[in-house]
């Protein structure tokens, strides 16, 4: 069972060494329980290390697909909004130029959505991936997290020569950087898409690939008019540096509380429509009696 | 090229020796002397050498300009005023500056004069270098008339009347002068004695603070350079602080010992006097200055323009400022004047809220630096969201196109939502569409003109559609169906602007 594996599952003493162990692995001096910020959810802060995001460190989003790379950008930015949340900040966005056209600009009404203040934010147009990754360590080396200073760093990886530019060496750098000053690395894999591990291993806390996910299959023609405010992504955690991997989750961003919630997951209907089953299959079967 | 054929415009000693002089026919001259090399006279190379050998000249003084080549060759003027004690004297100025062009390989004749048009006289028809320190028409009397920067005709017309020097036209009535040659004479007469002013259009405004270090043994080496340079931003810094200002503007020029010199610029967001954050952004540009070095470099300067007043407050006031604006802090200046470097002005931004509804009008991108000293500025977003979509913090889509790209869709006519849509040749199926969100276009501006110049210019009914993957759109429908006057086509077109996290 893969239940067994989550860390809410691991036994008591491998808990205790782990908590052992967690001081000599980082040097700073800050108290370990502000190193974390929860995400809003206690069911999905379980699947991460000390039940939070770590703070001053770098986490990567993983599109799924090429049309995901707004809905990773939705997830990164609500890990931002929750970062700003606990740690007032500024936020650094670095972008490719080219990117832009493709998937569009940063439109600053809809960052608040995610409760994020455009006034915060400061957009840096770059060309190449070299560029971005230094004005990332840049905004990382620059100060430590704090009032008036930076909260997070954002930016996009959307370069076609991926392992050269974006290694194991620059991800460290940046890692190192961010633990260092405290300021969270958020980085967008997009041209990553190759592989559910995302390529080359990094030196990332960790990773996630997120991808939409539709909120209800087939909508009655009554429904069809209502759209649901509140995004929704299927995100799963491929790699968790301290943690254990999870499986995918259905989570949803709720912009009145600012937190994640989580979702359940669809019924796979599938077979049904296949096979023609009527009223009597789906009665049976109900949506929340699949969730995983 | 004149009437008469190619003519000759320089020269160097051995054809001075021949007989030959600036203005002659080349048929002439090959005539005296037909084994004569010949070269094309390159007068924008020649204007280009003298500019910047202008510049360079600014390591004497801030103020030069370069003096257009005419018969009587090219020249640069500088002012000294307030300088020449830095090189122990006008004669030390002179002696270096003379020093110098001798090392160049360059033939100068220098003069110093308290008027523009009596040092271009004597620098030019004088004897040998020379300072004018007695009166000035004793000094100018023995000089031709050409001296006082006349044209050719008058110059002639002159000769003729046998007003051969200066000495001839001063204290002659003035009256009979300005009827006979017009204004222009008197007036450089006056000029050149310091009875009319002139003006001295600089190469470039004058830094309001300026420090300059001079080197014993030219620099080549980047570290040495570096060095020089962290010792100027100190020198500038401590200069700033003792006045309360502070720089929005550098520019470091290096003098090179050939006669050349260097400029690195930069821009901070901020007024600044921090010497270590100046050096560093500064370093930063020194990317190429090592292979530029050739011989070394003599002399550098840092100067200081856009000079802003900066108080010193106690960091607790500045923390509260800070915390009641809730921009951008103080403490974000360094990062954004060394990402504002590398990137260039245009690629770092801020953004600016604009009383439209049209989406891609309601929000732009402003450099930081476009306002002076505003990073901390803040708007009211809340607001201006209440406005464009009734405070609906999802009704703005997270990313959004520029140009928004043209899309086929199935819809039902009238002014249905869409049922389906092709974008970049990927079909999708709307489960789910919320809509129309109408927004008019803006009549108070152009009607539109063309096809392609139709953006924003008809009426939008935006709708928020979910396809059956979950990914989320903002799509509208240009123009209204079956109205001609509104819809350039019969049908209206579709767009997405859009896409939703």
């Amino acid at each position: 069972m893969q239940h067994d594996l989550l860390p809410s599952a691991v036994s008591a003493r491998a808990r205790r060494l782990r908590a052992l162990i967690r001081p000599m692995e980082h040097s700073a001096e800050r108290p370990l329980e502000h190193r974390t910020v929860s995400l809003g959810s206690a069911e999905f802060d379980a699947i991460l290390p000390d039940n939070g995001l770590e703070l001053g460190a770098l986490h990567e989003c993983v599109p799924a697909g090429y049309s995901d790379f707004a809905a990773a950008l939705g997830f990164s930015l609500g890990l931002a909004a929750r970062i700003v949340h606990a740690r007032p900040g500024n936020v650094l966005w670095v972008f490719p130029d080219h990117c832009g056209f493709e998937q569009g600009r940063l439109h600053a009404p809809g960052l608040m959505a995610f409760g994020l203040d455009p006034n915060r934010f400061v957009e840096v147009g770059v060309r190449k991936t070299r560029a971005m990754l230094w004005v990332m360590e840049e905004g990382l080396a620059a100060n430590g997290p704090g009032e008036g200073a930076l909260a997070a760093v954002i930016g996009v990886e959307a370069g076609t020569r991926t392992g050269r530019d974006y290694d194991f060496t620059a991800s460290r750098r940046l890692a190192m950087r961010a633990e260092k000053s405290g300021v969270t690395a958020l980085l967008i894999r997009a041209s990553a898409q190759t592989g559910i591990e995302g390529g080359a291993a990094t030196a990332a806390a960790t990773r996630w690939r997120v991808a939409t996910e539709p909120h209800a299959p087939e909508p009655s023609a009554w429904r069809r008019h209502e759209n649901p405010d509140a995004p929704r992504w299927a995100v799963s955690l491929v790699k968790s540096k301290r943690g254990m991997p999870g499986h995918r989750q259905v989570v949803e961003w709720d912009h009145e509380t600012l937190s994640f919630h989580m979702a359940a997951a669809l019924a796979d209907r599938t077979s049904l429509h296949r096979s023609g089953e009527g009223i009597g299959g789906q009665a049976s079967r109900p949506e929340w009696a699949a969730a995983s | 090229m004149s009437q008469n054929g190619p003519t000759i415009t320089a020269i160097n000693a051995a054809a001075n020796r021949l007989g030959l002089h600036p203005g002659m026919a080349l048929a002439d001259a090959r005539a005296i002397h037909p084994a004569l090399a010949v070269e094309h006279a390159d007068e924008a190379g020649d204007a280009e050498a003298l500019a910047r050998l202008a510049l360079w000249c600014q390591c004497f003084s801030p103020l030069t300009r370069p003096d257009a080549p005419d018969g009587n060759g090219a020249g640069i003027l500088l002012d000294i005023t307030g300088c020449a004690h830095l090189f122990g004297g006008e004669t030390g100025l002179i002696a270096a500056l003379a020093a110098r062009f001798v090392r160049f390989g360059l033939t100068a004749k220098i003069a110093i004069a308290p008027t523009i048009g009596a040092a271009w006289a004597l620098s030019r028809y004088g004897q040998g270098v020379q300072i004018a320190d007695g009166p000035l028409h004793e000094a100018l009397a023995p000089l031709p008339v050409a001296a006082l920067r006349l044209d050719e005709r008058t110059n002639v017309a002159l000769n003729r009347l046998g007003l051969k020097r200066i000495g001839d036209l001063i204290g002659k009535p003035r009256a009979p002068l300005v009827a006979r040659f017009g204004r222009e004479l008197t007036e450089r007469l006056d000029q050149a004695l310091g009875h009319a002013g002139e003006s001295f259009e600089a190469l470039a405004a004058p830094p309001v603070w300026r420090v300059e270090r001079r080197f014993a043994e030219p620099l080549i080496t980047l570290d040495a350079i570096e060095t020089a340079l962290r010792l100027l931003a100190c020198d500038l810094a401590r200069l700033l602080e003792r006045d309360g200002k502070g720089a929005r503007q550098l520019e470091l020029a290096f003098y090179r010992v050939d006669g050349w010199s260097a400029r690195r610029e930069v821009r901070t967001s901020a007024p600044s006097r921090q010497a270590r954050h100046l050096a560093r952004l500064l370093t930063e540009r020194l990317d190429a200055i090592e292979g530029d070095a050739g011989f070394g470099f003599e002399a550098m300067t840092l100067g200081a323009f856009d000079v802003e007043n900066t108080e010193t407050r106690q960091q607790a006031l500045a923390d509260d400022a800070r915390a009641a604006n809730g921009g951008l802090a103080p403490l974000m200046a360094p990062l954004i004047d060394r990402l504002v470097n590398r990137c260039g002005a245009d690629h770092v931004t801020r953004y600016e809220p604009f009383a439209s509804h049209l989406p891609e009008r309601s929000a732009r991108p402003v450099s930081v630096l476009r306002q002076a000293g505003q990073i901390a500025e803040t708007h009211d977003w809340k607001t201006h969201l209440d406005a464009l979509a009734d405070g609906a913090s999802f009704g703005r889509p997270l990313l959004l196109f520029a140009r928004p790209e043209p899309v086929t869709a199935m819809f039902t006519v009238p002014d249905g939502p869409p049922v389906r849509f092709e974008w970049r040749r990927v079909s999708h199926r709307v489960t789910r569409a919320e809509g129309p969100e109408r927004i008019a276009p803006e009549w108070w501006r152009a009607p539109p003109k063309s096809r392609n110049d139709r953006a924003g210019r008809l009426t939008r009914d935006y709708y928020r559609v979910e396809d059956e993957k979950g990914r989320r759109f903002w799509l509208y429908r240009e123009g209204l169906f079956g109205r001609a006057n509104d819809c350039l086509d019969a049908m209206p077109a579709w767009f997405i602007h859009g896409i939703f996290a």
